[in-house]
């Protein structure tokens, strides 16, 4: 599913350097990676998710050539393949709970958002336990409450790739490990390939793979 | 402290009513709203409802509203009436403070027409009228005028005059037609005049008493030796008031009394005792029960001969 | 249209500032529409009563204020013509002249002083009631009534006190005999009377006690043979009755009673022209004006006035325009982590530009809507605020 050889990926004003000599993760596997605050963890991520693109070296996703690829390529690779959970969760605040989990099909015109899309995102609103709160604004949330909705948005295009970056960062370790359920539970659902960035090595267990960047190197 | 005079505080008056808008001859034709309308003149005593009536024939809605049996000077419109009366194209008044309720009344100055405009320097003021002060205002004195200008038919042809002018501006395709009644109207008036005279020739220099002072400007037209009383024809005057009349008589040897209407007979009986005969000379300032103004004049004149030539 | 959507959102979920920016929109937008709004509506009201009234005679001074004075009942006047000189004008025989005094209140309304020309001159009708018809009474616009709530048969007080200060001006108790017709005009919020209901107002006539009875010796000071002084408490009439009418009188020389303007209607323009050199010879008491020549003045003043005020109008234009696009900036900073986020989701960056044309189109639209709102509520009250503004 993911193929990474000799990446090489440097921000423009910043000394730190992310290297990956060879990374491949199967299909519909789900892999942790950990590493030291700076170590290029969210870095790898967006590489894999065609937002970073890399100095050097190849990034192979379903066998789409990220690293060849224009902005808009790209872009488009996005919308099709990858479910992204972000660490700030990034939700919109103007938005209700049903608004922020529809909103990948209001900015891209590829998405079509009819009844059939209205539905899934009601039913996995519901699973996810924000039945009820469609049409609260996400401000109101609780944080737990918060990253389900993240979660939502990301499987709701049923993304090949699920990526998530360190989505328990900053919840009390029963809402950790209840939202890992839910990822974990989600991801296998829809058959998805799962990557998360954690630094906490409690919920390790949940992975049959941990990749460790250390100083930079997977 | 400069006291406005009687006369002037009376031409002030008079002014007061002339702003309250009598027409000059010289304002511009007025004409009724629709021409198949016609227009509605207004008179506050019957001696010009008389004569518009003669001059007019039917070119114009006459109305003289005063109820039979009230004396018209001391009428008072009501206000439905008066707003009709807004509406008119023409309002006869008599003028010399005649009918005082046209300087309270709010009516188009353009319809108000003062039929004695024309000689208001020959008014009359009658005396009695006390001067005071309140306030800051100085002194003044709300006086009289002598309004029966229509018995000296020398004065009345001038108000027909006034009358004819102001029908003129109503119809003036019919002017000439007016104009033409009027000759014939100043023509009986002048008879009247003829034989008025020929009552003064009767009379010379001999005393005369009225009942009422009314006949100012019959007296001052003729040369009338005239002094008035305050009698109504309807009421007994107090013993005083016999006294009175009494005593006059010692410096003024009146024969002839001139009365507005016919006293009872017991009043003339009395009279007679004291040497007076009586004779009416009714003022008409009302419709007559019966005649005209003109033949009431008539008939004023004629007994007035008759009493002066018994004499 | 998902971008339309979110734009929506986007305003009414930060309803503060959406609404400041709309205001700061509305308000730069509204000045120079309501000016415009109220220039027209005024210029359109002082030219209509200006096209329907031929020529004003009044004192010399201000024709202007004499204009206003006569037409629009302001109560600056550039002074008094007396009667006699109204008469003067009327015995020319060039038209019809309705008299006007102005000089007092009522309940800060204008009271008139007329003749029952007027109504007739300006095609007013009465609603309910009548007009006046005796001394006292007074029929009042339907601005006047609405504000005031009275009705035929109420009465009305006139105001203490006066322009020209004439010592001994008593209210007077105004009888309300009718309410005229909305006439959508100046004549809707004043207080129509008989001239001679002005003069006593303005102390020149009044009612009292007949000195000349024996019966009223309490107010007497002094009498003497046919002369009679009474003390200031002789009670002066404050309000006409049907009982005191008759002792009502004015003193002085009614020739020299004051107007403070006269309405002439000349028959012909011949007739207006021979008029107009009357009073353009040397030593004419007062003066002859023709309202549309002095609105026509009146407004050529205001439009360069209004030339000034539309230049500024359009810095103040250009600066609000430098504010919003330092807002727009500030906003795309302010929101750079939202854009950040849609970028990663995969939104195209055409789609972001078009999120933030659909905002500030929005914001502007409904912007200009208020202004355009603001600038029909002056445009539908300007028949009230003109008068404010000419006051």
């Amino acid at each position: 599913m993911i193929t990474i050889d000799g990446l090489r990926f440097a921000y423009p004003h910043g000394g730190f350097e992310l290297q990956v000599s060879h990374l491949a993760i199967a299909r519909g596997e789900h892999t942790a990676i950990i590493g030291p605050s700076g170590s290029g963890k969210t870095t790898l991520l967006h590489c894999m998710a065609g937002i970073a693109v890399p100095r050097a070296g190849e990034v192979v996703v379903d066998g789409e050539r990220l690293h060849a690829m224009g902005d808009a390529a790209r872009r488009r690779f996005r919308i099709r393949r990858v479910g992204f959970v972000f660490q700030d969760f990034a939700l919109v605040d103007y938005l209700n709970v049903g608004e922020n989990i529809l909103f990948p099909y209001y900015i891209n015109r590829a998405l079509t958002l009819d009844r059939a899309v209205r539905g899934r995102a009601a039913e996995l609103a519901k699973r996810m336990g924000l039945g009820s709160l469609a049409r609260r604004n996400v401000q109101r949330l609780s944080q737990g409450e918060q990253q389900r909705v993240a979660l939502c948005r990301a499987l709701l295009t049923c993304p090949a790739l699920l990526l998530a970056d360190e989505p328990t960062g900053n919840l009390d370790p029963a809402l950790k490990r209840r939202l890992l359920d839910l990822l974990v539970e989600q991801a296998r659902a829809h058959g998805s390939t799962l990557v998360m960035v954690t630094h906490d090595h409690s919920l390790l267990d949940r992975f049959p793979r941990v990749i460790d960047l250390a100083e930079g190197t997977a | 402290m400069h006291y406005p005079s009687l006369r002037g505080t009376a031409r002030t008056l008079f002014l007061v009513s002339v702003l309250a808008g009598c027409a000059k001859v010289e304002a511009p034709t007025i004409r009724p709203a629709a021409s198949t309308r016609k227009p509605v003149v207004y008179a506050v005593n019957y001696p010009l409802a008389r004569f518009a009536e003669r001059l007019g024939g039917d070119a114009a809605d006459l109305r003289f509203p005063v109820p039979s049996g009230v004396d018209p000077a001391f009428w008072r419109p009501g206000r439905d009436l008066l707003a009709a009366m807004q509406q008119a194209d023409c309002i006869l008044l008599n003028g010399a403070d005649y009918a005082k309720w046209v300087k309270t009344s709010f009516l188009p100055e353009a319809a108000l027409v003062n039929t004695s405009a024309a000689f208001a320097e020959e008014y009359i003021r009658l005396p009695g009228a006390i001067q005071h002060s309140h306030g800051p205002g100085g002194m003044h004195a709300h006086e009289g005028t002598d309004f029966n200008t229509w018995l000296d038919p020398v004065l009345a042809s001038q108000q027909a005059e006034a009358v004819c002018a102001a029908l003129g501006r109503l119809v003036p395709e019919e002017a000439p037609v007016f104009r033409d009644r009027l000759a014939s109207l100043k023509d009986d008036l002048a008879g009247l005049d003829k034989t008025l005279r020929e009552c003064a020739v009767l009379a010379g220099d001999a005393p005369l008493v009225a009942s009422h002072p009314v006949y100012g400007y019959l007296a001052k037209r003729y040369g009338w030796n005239l002094v008035s009383l305050h009698w109504e024809p309807g009421e007994t005057p107090p013993e005083k008031e016999w006294r009175s009349l009494e005593s006059i008589l010692k410096t003024h040897p009146a024969k002839v009394m001139i009365w507005e209407g016919e006293p009872d007979a017991d009043m003339v009986n009395r009279l007679h005792r004291l040497g007076l005969k009586v004779t009416v000379f009714a003022p008409c300032g009302n419709r007559p029960g019966e005649g005209s103004y003109m033949s009431v004049m008539r008939a004023n004149a004629r007994q007035l001969k008759e009493a002066l030539r018994d004499e | 249209m998902n971008t339309l959507f979110l734009a929506w959102r986007y305003v009414t979920g930060h309803m503060v500032k959406s609404a400041i920016l709309i205001a700061c929109v509305a308000f730069t937008a509204y000045l120079p529409l309501a000016v415009n709004t109220l220039v027209a509506r005024g210029q359109a009201q002082l030219m209509a009563r200006a096209r329907t009234t031929p020529l004003v005679v009044g004192a010399r001074g201000s024709r202007t204020d004499l204009t206003l004075h006569a037409l629009h009942f302001r109560m600056k006047t550039p002074g008094v013509i007396s009667v006699a000189e109204v008469d003067a004008v009327r015995s020319m025989g060039f038209g019809e002249v309705i008299p006007l005094y102005l000089a007092f209140t009522a309940r800060d309304y204008p009271v008139v002083g007329t003749s029952p020309a007027y109504f007739k001159f300006r095609h007013l009708s009465v609603d309910t009631g009548s007009l006046p018809l005796l001394l006292g009474d007074s029929v009042i616009g339907a601005d006047v009534a609405q504000a005031l709530g009275l009705e035929p048969g109420d009465a009305l007080l006139s105001d203490p006190r006066n322009v020209f200060d004439i010592a001994g001006a008593y209210p007077l108790r105004m009888h309300v005999a009718g309410i005229l017709a909305r006439s959508n005009s100046d004549d809707d919020r004043a207080v129509f009377v008989d001239v001679k209901t002005a003069w006593v107002i303005a102390g020149l006539g009044h009612g009292h006690q007949n000195l000349a009875k024996k019966t009223e010796e309490d107010v007497v000071l002094n009498r003497t043979e046919g002369a009679v002084v009474a003390n200031a408490a002789l009670p002066q009439f404050n309000e006409v009755t049907p009982e005191n009418i008759d002792s009502f009188h004015f003193h002085g020389e009614p020739a020299d009673y004051p107007l403070t303007a006269a309405i002439v209607i000349p028959g012909n323009a011949k007739a207006a022209t021979l008029l107009a050199g009357r009073f353009q010879r040397d030593g004419a008491p007062g003066q002859l004006a023709r309202p549309v020549d002095v609105v026509e003045e009146m407004m050529a003043t205001v439009f360069r006035v209004k030339r000034l005020f539309d230049a500024n109008v359009a810095l103040v234009t250009v600066s609000t325009t430098l504010l919003l696009g330092l807002v727009v900036l500030l906003s795309l900073r302010m929101r750079a982590g939202e854009m950040r986020t849609m970028h990663r989701l995969g939104c195209a960056r055409g789609t972001m530009f078009w999120l933030q044309c659909w905002e500030w189109t929005i914001l502007l639209v409904a912007g200009a809507s208020v202004a355009a709102l603001l600038a029909a509520l002056t445009g539908h009250f300007a028949r009230a605020i003109i008068p404010w503004l000419l006051a």
